[in-house]
């Protein structure tokens, strides 16, 4: 077993590692050219293969490769990045190996809440891969992996909770690509008109964000630096957190209270048939590969729920069903057949503890043949 | 041409041994006339040649020449 | 659309690339369409107030030019005067007024419901209405001619570089660059986009990071904490420069980049060991306008007063300069402070520090620094005063200040707020000393090309990595 730098030489590998290899060589080859050439160049010319030089050996040292990753991995925590960045920390150092994602036959896709409806321990041929906040922005962010590895089922556990927000950017940065091919579905998504009405002041931002973090990587992981200033601070404005002292325990009630007031106030209809496009395009790859969906209804803490969820709920159900019609690797099972969660099984607003996981496994096994022929 | 008399009114305000203006001189290059120091020198000026001159006149004057011409034209007038 | 926008960057450059393929008179027109856009795009109606001060002013300055008769010409004086004050007084004090008239008659018992409107702020008023003051005074005072092509003259006024804040030129300045044609070489505008990058560094990379640790001082109430305080104020005073001298940069650039000779607005103002100094060196188109248009003619007013007629006028012409920069009772405060400091110096600037011990060349180094210090602490004071959301905020923050030795306290949010200033300043404060040492603020692009590669990448990565890009207003706008 070789270690380099503390990576496991033998798991290194995949397209994002090929490509790390062909740049460093490329970087390589290019100053070698260089030097030799050095003569017979314009000085002008000179000048700008230096820059270009010194731009690719930083990009090559700083962002592209796994070493520095592994490094940025470990000495940058949740107070320094923020929750959602620490995930994108996590999946940019698995990028450059081949063993990470879904050597299974079932590969379980979604936000925190899924980690604990799904929590290791139970379930056999089944990888659990979850990032904060997820949705299907976020799911085809993940796609190209799944051209290596190819489960046989993904599945997803989806609600309003998921449905009905804005699609974020940040989603992006996971994808190997950087969310490139992904363009030719956003004008789609802003051609509905009360998506557009509600955020059309998002939408300059969005795309000009996008193109600057496709040229500059440098502002796309800029949380990494940010983060370093963070650790050096010892505090972080943003976050409003101290790194270095423990935060009092909050009382539980006060806590679950809060959660369940944010629930509400954030979900809106108008994302929702964005979000369908978006559920739909993963669908769509997923059948163009062959690899069948499994959408469970979604559910989060019955404590939560208002009349404009409950309207919600339903807008997301007829979305979903209306792709039955359409692809034939989708599968779509109800809440109304699954175990239905109680109050008593929350740990907070969407986690639930680990016996309420398993009732909800046990049901879902028994309706399993009825939807799943294989 | 700057006259001697002028001249010397000037370096009296500004407590300088020596120095040489000419025409072409515009106030900021002399050292220690500022605007704080400007007002007290067209002052001087007025006592030593018993004329009174306008805010705009004053307003209007680009160097020593100006001045000086200005200074032959109030005192042409007091006469 | 504020300079550090993504429509800001677009316009520009469509704008340029028709600027370059144009002749002289295109050229004019076309940047003329282009700021009336600009201003437009904040809202059209404030096109209306531009046009109508411009149309009042070119009409007076003919006028005034045109006759021989001294009460002829008084007259439209006045009338340019009245027409541009009104319109900077009702847009930008009548609210105030307002409410510190009914305050009043509150204070003798009586009680009336006012009505204060709803007024927006131009964007740009105090700066434009300035410019078009100086430009009657001096066509009154015969400095200069008045403008023959109106279209000329609306450019000197609306051009948009200098629109929401830029150095406030005078007509002798910028109208013949507008009137005559402009040479555009290539070194002129390499220099150009390094004056916009730099002011772009300034006012993404060091003002709007330096607000985060202003703000939250600022916006809380008291008891406060002394050393958050002090720095606060430190991190303000670098933020307020910053982002204005930031701003000033960019203009500069940009006129540049068009073949305009846009003047310097700032000059290295912290490195000033007295208020004299400073002022020459800070806003120095805006201290320049005061010094001519009101201290001056103030002062020589009241010349009988001797040494009184300087004080009276300093303090009249930095209350007014207070009251310029916004409606509020802490502006004053500070203008007054700022007038206040002049004055001592003044009084005190002639008394001899002979000590034998600075003909060293060290020591007089030391002795430079240590003044250069103190002043800022001064200046820092001042700005504590501007900063304030209310006078009562002022009161408690000074109380706060006084007993500073007593409740002196570093914890961990003072050590953060420390280590982001000294982190988002110190790149400045290098730049800074060389550009002051060498007296000149383009020594990055004489520099050989290992130094310029080096600087220029870590200020560009400086920029791109901890730069904020949400819109963050500038400053001065709100003026």
């Amino acid at each position: 077993m070789l270690r380099i730098f503390g990576v496991e030489f033998s798991h290194l590998g995949g397209k994002y590692f090929i490509h790390f290899i062909s740049f460093f060589a490329a970087v390589v080859i290019l100053v070698c050219l260089f030097f030799f050439s050095r003569k017979q160049l314009r000085s002008s010319l000179q000048k700008g293969i230096s820059v270009l030089i010194v731009v690719m050996v930083l990009r090559l040292f700083l962002l592209y490769n796994p070493f520095i990753w592994r490094f940025y991995k470990n000495s940058l925590t949740e107070k320094e990045v923020g929750w959602l960045n620490r995930d994108v920390l996590r999946i940019e150092y698995y990028k450059y190996f081949r063993y990470f994602f879904c050597l299974s036959k079932y590969c379980i896709l979604g936000s925190s809440q899924v980690g604990y409806v799904f929590p290791p321990g139970l379930l056999g041929d089944a990888q659990v891969f979850t990032m904060s906040g997820l949705s299907p922005l976020g799911y085809l962010g993940l796609k190209d992996y799944f051209r290596f590895d190819r489960p046989e089922y993904i599945v997803l556990f989806i609600s309003d909770l998921d449905m009905a927000r804005f699609p974020d950017q940040a989603y992006l940065r996971t994808s190997l690509t950087g969310g490139f091919d992904l363009l030719k579905i956003f004008p789609r998504i802003f051609e509905n008109k009360a998506f557009r009405e509600k955020y059309s002041t998002k939408k300059l931002d969005f795309f000009a964000r996008f193109i600057f973090a496709q040229i500059f990587p440098e502002w796309k992981f800029s949380f990494v630096f940010k983060g370093f200033l963070n650790k050096l601070k010892g505090y972080n404005y943003e976050l409003k957190e101290v790194t270095n002292i423990e935060l009092a325990d909050v009382p539980a009630e006060v806590s679950l209270k809060e959660q369940l007031k944010n629930l509400t106030e954030n979900h809106f209809e108008e994302p929702i048939p964005a979000n369908l496009i978006l559920l739909e395009e993963f669908v769509s790859f997923c059948y163009l590969n062959k690899i069948k969906v499994i959408i469970l209804e979604g559910q989060y803490n019955p404590l939560a729920y208002t009349e404009k969820n409950m309207q919600l709920e339903k807008s997301v159900r007829n979305g979903i069903t209306k792709l039955l019609l359409s692809y034939p690797n989708l599968v779509y099972i109800p809440r109304e057949k699954l175990y239905q969660f109680t109050e008593s099984d929350y740990l907070g607003g969407y986690h639930v503890n680990f016996q309420a996981a398993q009732r909800f496994l046990i049901s879902f096994a028994g309706v399993y043949s009825d939807y799943c022929k294989d | 041409m700057v006259s001697e008399r002028l001249k010397k009114v000037i370096l009296k305000v500004l407590k300088l041994g020596d120095f040489d203006l000419q025409g072409s001189t515009k106030a900021f290059q002399v050292p220690g006339w500022d605007s704080l120091s400007h007002v007290s020198i067209l002052s001087a000026i007025e006592k030593e040649y018993r004329i009174r001159f306008k805010i705009s006149e004053v307003l209007s004057l680009n160097n020593l020449e100006d001045l000086q011409l200005l200074v032959n034209k109030k005192v042409e007038n007091a006469v | 659309m504020p300079f550090n926008s993504f429509q800001f960057v677009a316009f520009f450059f469509i704008v340029y690339c028709f600027y370059l393929l144009s002749s002289h008179k295109w050229q004019n027109r076309l940047l003329l369409a282009a700021s009336c856009f600009f201003y437009g795009s904040w809202d059209w109606r404030f096109l209306f107030l531009i046009f109508t001060s411009i149309t009042i002013d070119y009409f007076c300055g003919l006028k005034i030019h045109g006759s021989d008769d001294e009460n002829v010409k008084k007259r439209f004086l006045i009338l340019s005067i009245l027409v541009n004050l009104s319109i900077l007084g009702f847009f930008k004090y009548f609210n105030f007024f307002i409410s510190n008239f009914t305050g009043l008659i509150d204070y003798f018992g009586l009680s009336i419901q006012p009505r204060t409107l709803n007024i927006v702020l131009p964007v740009g008023i105090s700066f434009y209405t300035l410019k078009t003051l100086s430009y009657t005074f001096d066509v009154y005072t015969d400095k200069i001619k008045p403008a023959r092509s109106y279209s000329d003259y609306a450019l000197f006024v609306i051009f948009f570089p200098l629109l929401l804040a830029g150095p406030i030129m005078r007509a002798g300045e910028l109208l013949p660059q507008i009137s005559s044609k402009r040479k555009l070489r290539l070194d002129e505008i390499g220099e150009g986009c390094y004056f916009i990058f730099w002011g772009l560094f300034q006012k993404i990379f060091i003002a709007d990071n330096l607000a985060k640790v202003v703000d939250p001082v600022f916006n809380s109430s008291a008891p406060y904490d002394c050393t958050k305080i002090i720095l606060a104020l430190y991190a303000f005073a670098f933020q307020i420069y910053c982002d204005f001298a930031g701003y000033s940069n960019m203009a500069r650039g940009l006129g540049k980049c068009m073949g305009f000779d846009i003047m310097v607005n700032f000059n290295f103002p912290y490195f000033s060991t007295n208020p004299q100094e400073f002022w020459a060196r800070w806003h120095i188109s805006l201290s320049a306008w005061f010094r001519d248009y009101l201290y001056i003619p103030i002062s020589f007013s009241k010349r009988e007063w001797g040494k009184w007629g300087v004080i009276f006028a300093l303090m009249i012409t930095f209350i007014i300069c207070g009251v310029w920069h916004g409606a509020a009772w802490t502006f004053v405060l500070w203008g007054a402070y700022q007038g206040f400091l002049l004055v001592i110096y003044q009084l005190f600037k002639t008394a001899p520090i002979k000590m034998p011990i600075l003909e060293n060349a060290f020591f007089k180094k030391i002795w430079y620094f240590s003044r250069m210090f103190f002043f800022f602490q001064l200046i820092s004071i001042g700005w504590l005063f501007f900063r304030v959301k209310s006078f009562s905020q002022a009161l408690q923050m000074l109380r706060s200040l006084a007993g500073f030795l007593s409740n002196l306290q570093f914890d961990l949010l003072s050590r953060a707020m420390l280590i982001d200033l000294v982190f988002f300043t110190i790149v400045l404060v290098i730049v800074e000393y060389f550009q002051h040492a060498r007296k000149d603020l383009t020594i990055l692009l004489k520099a050989p090309f290992p130094v310029k590669l080096f600087v220029f990448m870590a200020l560009f990565y400086l920029l791109v990595i901890f730069g904020e890009f949400g819109t963050k207003e500038f400053i001065y706008s709100q003026f």
